[in-house]
């Protein structure tokens, strides 16, 4: 009798279980349904967001032909993003797949303006990672980096994230996720540096279509290597190419940078123009509050070795393994790596900018002296009272040694 | 319910407080305790766990000394109609106790796993198995913690392997920027996910805590301890100022992990992994509120758990779509609810043991007092008679 009821109930919940997979209400969007979107360009146009979607249709197992993944940019306009996202897919019928979504683009204007505008619908949506990076566009729309394609990928949004993810670039460009920016927002201290994107000028002359450098020349290549700066969630200026990587060799490992350097005058009255690369680092940075104001002290010191120059006559060069680097090159290269610093700070400075996080830091290790020397009213003018000093020091490797 | 009284060994209660009870704390709490305490909220977590050791160490002492169980002692100390009005707030308590983690799993399912919102119907066999579990007795649930904390163990680590690489620890400074108030202010609107000891209240039959069982207990407490607040710290250092906007703490702190970026999602095998952990929690939670009400009303244990399941899956219905409305009701109740069961009461059993002892004795001295009183009457009746015979045979 037990032995049957028992039975019963297995059965009854069976029956239960199956009948509500029979319901076929799974929530689960079969993937002829749904487009996966890999990018998002936001741009403003008369007063609204104007939603660029970069969506990627996986190619079909049976086509031979063109086995290249087929890309579409679908456009939107609306007064939120949310809106704009909801439209985008109300016309096509596909349901959007944001969690591939590894880039959001915008442009200055929507920079300009305050990011979190815009990012809001992504930091609330938990269909967004929020891991996905930021970029900038400059001088052009977001969707025009969006709708580019370089001769070995013709998904842009992949080979904006190459160029931003790919170990050995890292030191010449800048990486920014959602999560962090928002973070910096919110701990209320440092200034954000995003990176920026613009589409290269094609350097081949289009005209020439039978040679394969016209070819090449149909396609696009991005410059990401400048970056955008903001003060809580808005652009406050650009930073160059030069700034960019002095960024980069504080904020980040500086080791396998190549820094370049052209005009030193020689002995001979010749210029010559030398690479140096950064073998290994030795980096201590202080943050104190000397005198009542806010300081940054940075002591770098590099070991470096000449992987290029035009310093050797092309018979000399054939007769020497290693190219020497004496030490009136290291002097000159620390003089102008300081020049460099000096740039980046200035501009950081006039642009009211903390990028080194200097407010956090003194909040952080010596929290009473900070909140004694901090003003509140007056709290976001403190990036511009900050003290930069730097010390640079260039030593070479042994063998290098002349 | 006869499998509620079999034995639990030292070594279940151990791998229960080391790998299932921390695996609650991992969903919603994080980013609500941080809303209160900052990047302090670790230092809430440290603070609860020692309360948390002061009242096992009263439960401890309790098991050892007492000669009854939590019930027959409340029935001796405070009579029984008090005792088992005591036992139904236990039976509201412990279905609260079920209620929040199962409701933070089904909504971590419904937000992060789901591309939109599906039928309720889902979440039906989770309701079944708790009903199921709640007629199996403690035994049982604890051999499953044994079953599974292999694998909780692995995906434990996995996990914290996966998040550590991405962490921050300057986001942990300044300590105590605002004092000790916000982290007392946290504590005080989360004591329901803390308080795991108040368990061992009904198992005081089953359990055999001698020293080296209370050591394996305490071990297994500090190692759950020790994994939390280590955990805490992770999403702090990761989050930053950000840490009370992630709601679903377990399936974010692990995703800034570069290996994702070639091998997909994997720390979903750990969640889901943690996921079971929790409902293990969820099952002996809802047996305990279960026991709770049978030892009130002795009456069929399956109308009770079908009372107490439906309770859940009533309360899991209405608020699926609006959740925070339950949370914050939970936690601006939280020290009406959870501090006189969760700690003044298991707190004060010592002092309940002490009356219990003047009581016996008391009751023990009148025994022998009326005792003694007989005889003496009995000696005299007997001298009287003698003295009567002699009289008359004079």
């Amino acid at each position: 009798m037990i032995k049957s009821k028992k039975f019963i109930a297995i059965i009854l919940v069976f029956a239960f279980v199956f009948g509500v997979f029979l319901i076929n209400e799974y929530s689960l969007i079969t993937a002829d349904k749904i487009a996966i979107v890999v990018g998002l360009g936001i741009d403003k146009v008369e007063d609204e967001y104007l939603l660029s979607a970069q969506v990627v249709i996986p190619p079909s197992a049976t086509k031979q032909e063109n086995d290249k993944t087929n890309n579409t940019l679908l456009f939107s306009k609306g007064k939120t993003v949310a809106e704009t996202v909801d439209k985008l897919f109300l016309g096509t019928g596909w349901y959007p797949k944001l969690n591939f979504c590894n880039i959001i683009v915008m442009s200055e204007e929507v920079a300009k303006e305050g990011v979190l505008n815009s990012l809001e619908y992504f930091l609330r949506s938990e269909k967004v990672m929020d891991s996905c990076i930021l970029l900038i566009a400059k001088d052009c729309l977001s969707s025009t980096l969006l709708k580019a394609s370089t001769p070995l990928d013709n998904v842009s949004s992949y080979t904006l994230q190459k160029i931003l993810f790919e170990e050995g670039i890292q030191t010449s460009v800048i990486q920014t996720n959602i999560k962090d920016f928002y973070e910096r927002i919110l701990s209320g201290y440092v200034s954000n540096v995003v990176p920026t994107g613009s589409i290269l000028e094609k350097s081949v002359d289009a005209s020439e279509k039978d040679t394969q450098s016209a070819l090449l020349g149909q396609y696009d290549l991005f410059d990401l290597t400048t970056s955008a700066i903001f003060n809580a969630d808005k652009l406050q200026g650009f930073l160059d190419k030069n700034d960019t990587r002095v960024y980069n060799l504080v904020a980040e490992k500086s080791v396998e940078t190549t820094l370049e350097f052209t005009d030193f005058n020689t002995d001979l009255n010749k210029d010559i123009t030398y690479s140096l690369q950064i073998i290994k680092e030795n980096k201590k940075i202080d943050y104190s509050l000397k005198n009542n104001v806010p300081t940054m002290t940075i002591d770098l010191e590099y070991k470096v070795k000449m992987i290029d120059s035009s310093y050797l006559e092309d018979e000399e060069r054939a007769n020497v393994v290693s190219l020497p680097l004496d030490q009136e090159l290291l002097n000159s290269g620390e003089e102008k790596i300081t020049k460099k610093f000096e740039h980046l700070f200035a501009t950081i400075k006039n642009l009211n900018c903390d990028i080194f996080g200097v407010g956090k830091k003194l909040n952080a290790y010596s929290h009473k002296t900070w909140d004694e020397y901090i003003n509140y009213d007056t709290f976001y003018n403190y990036p511009s009272k900050i003290d930069y000093q730097i010390n640079l020091t260039l030593t070479t490797l042994k063998e290098d040694k002349p | 319910m006869k499998n509620l009284y079999s034995n639990i060994t030292n070594r279940q209660l151990f791998l229960y407080f080391a790998l299932v009870c921390p695996a609650i704390k991992m969903f919603i709490l994080p980013a609500s305790f941080t809303y209160y305490a900052g990047n302090d909220g670790y230092l809430g977590v440290i603070f609860q766990c020692v309360v948390d050791l002061l009242v096992f160490l009263s439960i401890y002492y309790f098991i050892k000394n007492a000669n009854a169980n939590f019930f027959d002692t409340l029935c001796s100390i405070l009579s029984k109609p008090v005792a088992k009005f005591i036992y139904f707030f236990y039976a509201i308590f412990f279905a609260i106790k079920c209620f929040i983690p199962l409701f933070e799993s089904i909504l971590l399912c419904h937000e992060v796993l789901y591309e939109s919102s599906h039928s309720f119907m889902y979440f039906i066999p989770i309701f079944l198995v708790l009903f199921y579990a709640s007629l199996t007795g403690f035994n049982g649930l604890f051999r499953v913690v044994e079953i599974v904390y292999p694998f909780v163990l692995i995906a434990s680590f996995g996990l914290a392997f996966l998040s550590f690489p991405s962490a921050n620890f300057e986001n942990l400074l300044p300590v105590m920027q605002f004092g000790a108030n916000p982290i007392l202010l946290s504590v005080g609107r989360h004591l329901g996910w803390f308080g795991d000891f108040a368990v061992l209240l009904l198992l005081t039959d089953n359990v055999d805590l001698k020293e080296k069982g209370a050591n394996k207990i305490i071990l297994g407490y500090a190692l759950g301890c020790f994994s939390i607040i280590l955990f805490f710290v992770c999403a702090i250092a990761i989050f930053g100022a950000t840490t009370n906007t992630q709601l679903f703490m377990l399936s974010k702190i692990s995703k800034y992990s570069v290996v994702f970026s070639d091998l997909g999602r994997i720390d979903f095998i750990f969640i889901a992994i943690l996921f079971l952990a929790t409902m293990i929690y969820c099952l002996i939670a809802c047996s305990s509120s279960v026991k709770c009400l049978h030892v009130i009303f002795k009456v069929d244990a399956k109308l009770l758990a079908l009372i107490v399941v439906g309770a859940l899956l009533i309360g899991s219905m209405i608020f699926v779509h609006k959740p925070f409305s339950i949370f914050s009701f939970i936690e601006d109740y939280s020290l009406y609810i959870f501090l006189p069961l969760q700690y003044i009461l298991p707190l004060l059993l010592p002092v309940f043991l002490a009356i219990g002892k003047e009581k016996r004795k008391g009751k023990l001295e009148n025994a022998i007092g009326k005792d003694n009183k007989e005889i003496n009457t009995q000696r005299e009746i007997k001298t009287l008679s003698l003295e009567g015979k002699k009289e008359a045979c004079k």
